[in-house]
């Protein structure tokens, strides 16, 4: 029995990439189109939210657009808007090309796919017409909650098939992370959405569920699913496999283990257990582990060689993504210590980080992973080079802005709070922290600009493999040539 | 060697493990804590919410207050909550009991609420906040809620509850129902009882105090 043998048993039953691509092209376009104009809603939202915090006036009178509503609306439609749509875009591409095998009929993902939209359009709806649940990423009623877990059950299921469907037992890292945020989101999404909604946990309670649930909607979805692109596209991209693959698995389990409790540190001081406290606390210093860990593959794999044929927009992102993950690891630590936390608890820091989590991380690694796999799916390069180039630059300078803006009004606010003979009243408060919130004002403005030229370029690029056909060559998607993430 | 199953199971058992240390863990430790009925007053503590007050506490949750404003009280040795006078004492699980959702916050925009009703005397001062926060406090970056209130015509009388702002001439400004479940949700709002456990959360003593600030100013 040779080699090949063994790995594939049946080699007659190997499915070529163009039958696999087929198999997934119309839900992942999909995905990838629905994420985009989640993206600039959930965008749009933020950016009102935050003139709001400056100009207190903006859309008050209304009570559909009183801030206490546009704030959860824009979490949510950024969450599960543009990251589950873009999770399951990423998700299903991945699969389906590391497991070397077909999605079953795109059908029935494509209908799972507008009932998760049409899911969460009915949850943002419920909110604004005050129907929220009051809890942090559960705000949404239990009505629409409803319609996602059923959509949810039908896209992955149609995602387990491919796994079911590979015929090599042996799983890549991406495919470990893949494999593990698929089920572990709807378990989450049962134990949030029966504890709190259906349930009856009485008192703080509910607050340890929710700082839990939120944060492992991140912890043990998003963040997975980004690492896993990483862990996909930086070697091809590379040209290298990756370096100390041998310890990927400890990075893998430890940070699912400390990442879970992480949540918990946000009750720091908060009328909880103690030790509920000090868990949350000590496992963002044990994500020290992991972060050393997928450091070392990360960054090692970044050194080990120069770009394959040129650095396409894919590789950028993904670097950005990398480090912004090691850099949330690393502040995560800072806002840990008690000296630290007893200033920049309940401030905008908290906010800070919940943008470096979701969108310096998450956001920048799945754009990498957009821009590598839509042309690949398409046969045709990116439609404009200068909308991704336009796209890259507004995005690292956006969220930069919005990150540090976010940190320094978090400090300064975290301060005045903390000096009550200095700042005697609250409005002294306010006037300490509100011009850096300015920044955070054109910090979101700046990321708009990028989405759109994002959601242009996409909207191109479906529609030329829609009604534009140019036939392409079959053989120039394998092996994955970079030419083809520009316009060459 | 097939890894599928392995990763699974293991998946699996991560989120159990992590399930029963942060929430069933706690729903078994604590879960179970009741009111305090305290004979000498003929009551139990934390108070019980009048229908109105949980139709406030509805009006709070549905409006988003919990966006800008936190409810809870931290100890004196994390930050300036009890020298601001947000509290007497830290706050304690105990104090949520008789709330149908639990509002922690997580930012500051605005101050603590958790006490909010001892420091405000009446439901309409609370109308005066709700209605024009710029002019109730001077430098407030609190919007204003005139969507919880109504012009109506004034017919014979005044009504007593018309708020002392400008109006077209025979009109006057009244709050609606959920601007009157509100403002009672938010007086109610306040933890003053002192449980067993509380024992260790309130600041310390004036003299302890004045000791610590003389040390620092020599």
């Amino acid at each position: 029995m040779d080699s090949d043998s063994r790995i594939f048993p049946n080699t007659s039953r190997l499915p070529d990439w163009a039958e696999i691509d087929a198999s997934i092209k119309v839900p992942v376009l999909f995905f990838v189109y629905a994420a985009a104009a989640w993206l600039v809603t959930a965008t749009v939202l933020g950016f009102i939210a935050t003139v709001q915090l400056v100009q207190p006036a903006f859309l008050a009178d209304f009570v559909w657009t009183t801030h206490g509503k546009i704030v959860p609306l824009a979490r949510n439609a950024l969450i599960y808007g543009w990251g589950f749509n873009a999770a399951f875009a990423v998700l299903i591409w991945m699969s389906a090309r590391l497991c070397r095998a077909p999605a079953p009929k795109w059908g029935i993902t494509l209908v799972g796919a507008l009932f998760w939209n049409v899911g969460v359009k009915v949850g943002l709806l419920g909110i604004i017409i005050g129907h929220s649940t009051g809890h942090f990423l559960l705000e949404m009623p239990s009505y629409a909650a409803a319609l996602m877990f059923v959509s949810y059950g039908i896209i992955g299921a149609s995602i387990a098939i491919i796994y079911a469907r590979r015929l090599e037992g042996n799983l890549f890292v991406s495919q470990w992370y893949g494999l593990a945020a698929l089920f572990w989101f709807p378990w989450l999404f049962t134990i949030g959405q029966s504890a709190l909604v259906f349930g009856s946990i009485r008192g703080t309670g509910q607050a340890i569920l929710a700082v839990w649930y939120g944060h492992n909607v991140y912890a043990l979805f998003l963040a997975p699913i980004a690492l896993g692109a990483i862990y996909y596209i930086l070697p091809k991209r590379i040209g290298r496999p990756i370096v100390g693959y041998a310890w990927a698995s400890l990075g893998f389990w430890s940070f699912a283990l400390f990442a879970t409790f992480g949540g918990l540190a946000y009750l720091a001081g908060s009328p909880v257990p103690g030790w509920v406290q000090a868990t949350g606390v000590s496992a963002n210093f044990m994500m020290l582990v992991p972060l050393v860990v997928i450091g070392y593959n990360f960054i090692g794999t970044m050194m080990s060689g120069s770009p394959a044929g040129g650095s396409g927009p894919a590789l950028g992102f993904i670097k950005f993504g990398a480090f912004a993950f090691l850099a949330a690891g690393l502040m995560i630590k800072i806002f840990s210590v008690p000296q630290v936390y007893a200033t920049t608890q309940l401030t905008f820091v908290s906010e800070a980080m919940n943008q470096m989590h979701w969108y310096a991380f998450v956001t920048m690694s799945f754009f990498g992973a957009i821009y590598f796999f839509v042309p690949r799916l398409t046969s045709q390069p990116w439609p404009s080079g200068a909308l991704i180039t336009a796209h890259f630059w507004s995005s690292v300078a956006g969220v930069i802005m919005v990150v540090g803006s976010l940190v320094l009004a978090g400090i300064a606010q975290g301060s005045a709070i903390n000096n009550v003979e200095a700042y005697p009243l609250f409005s002294d408060i306010a006037a300490q922290y509100s011009g850096y919130l300015v920044a955070t004002v054109l910090g979101f403005l700046t990321l708009l600009v990028g989405q759109l030229a994002f959601l242009v370029n996409i909207l191109i690029a479906i529609y030329q493999t829609c009604f534009a056909k140019t036939a392409a060559d079959p053989t120039l998607l394998f092996p994955n040539p970079p030419a083809m993430e520009v316009n060459s | 060697m097939n890894r599928g199953p392995y990763i699974f199971l293991g998946a699996f058992a991560l989120l159990a493990f992590s399930w029963t240390a942060a929430i069933l863990a706690n729903q078994l430790g604590y879960g179970t804590l009741t009111a305090h009925y305290d004979p000498l007053e003929g009551t139990s503590f934390p108070a019980p919410q009048p229908g109105i007050v949980a139709r406030g506490a509805k009006v709070y949750t549905e409006l988003g207050c919990a966006v800008c404003h936190t409810q809870q009280v931290r100890r004196a040795d994390l930050g300036g909550d009890l020298a601001r006078g947000w509290g007497e004492r830290a706050s304690v699980a105990r104090d949520y009991l008789r709330e149908e959702t639990v509002q922690l916050g997580y930012n500051r925009v605005g101050p603590d609420l958790r006490n909010v009703g001892s420091r405000y005397e009446s439901a309409e001062d609370f109308y005066a906040l709700l209605y024009a926060p710029e002019q109730a406090l001077p430098g407030s970056n609190m919007p204003a809620y005139r969507f919880l209130f109504e012009e109506k015509k004034i017919l014979g009388e005044r009504s007593a509850e018309a708020l002392d702002v400008d109006a077209p001439a025979g009109y006057q400004v009244v709050p609606t129902e959920r601007a009157r479940s509100l403002a009672a949700y938010l007086n109610y709002l306040h933890d003053t009882y002192a449980y067993p456990e509380t024992l260790y959360v309130y600041p310390e003593e004036e003299s302890a105090d004045e000791e610590v600030t003389a040390e620092e100013g020599q």
